[in-house]
């Protein structure tokens, strides 16, 4: 998140908004409290109607609710988007569940097969470093597939009003 | 016969033969080829600028004159419930998105509508063809299509059902722009 200036951010629910939200607050994020799956579908839609960059940091196990997006999102293409699937294997928010992502389906050849024409694997923080300034030094849609750990840590849940994410986001994408 | 009282309309529903019918006591008829048109301009005169679409049978011309419209942005999603997420970002992003899909789609979107748009405030307007009411020839269509004017009352989410007249949409979704509430516009097969 250091690398990130002026871009929009979209975050999943559970974890990775929560630990954006205490790492580094800023109106340019949006917190997703609910709808799994649609992280990536709102990184979509922000990205295809406006010129800001997205980076949209996603889950496995929304991926897997949500996979045809990524069927979408390649075949439409939008070069100022990235994609970052971060990959546990498991369900956070719920006690940490296997997901089949941890099982037998790899998420980035995933993203290949829907058609992504740029897919990075990170195995650790360095590599994800690495690929994600490389990615915003380019005009082009961009899969990462981070591996990360579990992580126990019961943190605090957001306590921003939706309507106030929403209010100061669209604010700071406007001004 | 059953009687079904749906935004201070009375409806009847019969079924005969597994095929449900909708009547009510405004029952115009208007040449199908002018509805599309008629809906595509209200789109443009009130500022539509972004549809998430997916195919539906009796919407598909109106979705091609949407899609080669140069002032609408379109984008084809493979379920409808990827599509509310699209439409949210559109919208967070200053755009003034609708929905063109069909009334099974809605089933597809219920969770998306109630904890994205409800939660956040989020207007995005769903024009929906009704299936499963009116002439259906597949009964799987019939359990939803029934269901989904008490679904949609249930969940708060306003919603008209257009059977003849294409006037109040205007009102309908102006208000509800105004009040951030994601709202259906059901299309009945009649008007096709």
């Amino acid at each position: 998140m250091d690398l990130v200036e002026d871009e929009l951010v979209v975050s999943n629910l559970g974890d990775p908004s929560k630990e954006l939200y205490h790492t580094r607050d800023r109106p340019k994020n949006f917190y997703m409290l609910g709808s799994m799956g649609l992280a990536s579908s709102i990184s979509l839609g922000l990205a295809l109607s406006q010129d800001r960059r997205v980076v949209c940091l996603d889950g496995d196990g929304s991926i897997l609710m949500n996979m045809g997006s990524l069927s979408t999102i390649a075949n439409i293409k939008p070069n100022n988007l990235i994609l970052i699937a971060l990959d546990n294997g498991a369900y956070g928010t719920t006690g940490n569940q296997n997901s089949f992502a941890a099982g037998l389906t790899d998420l980035g050849e995933v993203a290949k097969a829907c058609g992504f024409n740029r897919c990075i694997t990170a195995d650790n923080d360095t590599e994800l470093t690495r690929a994600f300034k490389e990615s915003l030094g380019r005009a082009e849609l961009c899969l990462i597939h981070a591996s990360i750990d579990r992580d126990d840590t019961k943190m605090d849940e957001i306590p921003l009003d939706p309507e106030l994410i929403k209010r100061r986001f669209m604010s700071s994408i406007s001004s | 016969m059953r009687v079904m009282e749906i935004n201070n309309v009375v409806y009847m529903v019969a079924k005969e033969e597994h095929q449900y019918k909708l009547t009510d006591t405004q029952n115009l008829p208007i040449a199908h080829h002018v509805v599309g048109t008629q809906i595509i301009s209200f789109l443009k005169d009130n500022g539509f600028d972004f549809g998430v679409t997916f195919p539906s049978g009796k919407l598909n011309n109106l979705l091609e004159m949407i899609e080669d419209d140069e002032e609408i942005f379109t984008v084809p999603v493979t379920r409808e419930e990827e599509g509310v997420g699209v439409c949210a970002g559109a919208y967070l992003a200053g755009k003034k998105p609708f929905m063109l899909i069909q009334s099974s789609g809605l089933g597809n979107s219920f969770n998306a509508i109630a904890s994205l748009l409800k939660t956040y405030r989020i207007p995005v307007l769903i024009l929906a063809e009704h299936r499963g009411i009116y002439n259906e020839t597949i009964s799987a269509q019939v359990p939803l299509g029934e269901a989904l004017p008490g679904m949609l009352d249930a969940m708060n989410i306003p919603f008209i059902m257009v059977r003849s007249q294409l006037d109040s949409l205007e009102e309908f979704s102006a208000d509800n722009f105004r009040n951030g509430e994601p709202h259906v516009v059901l299309l009945s097969p009649e008007l096709f």
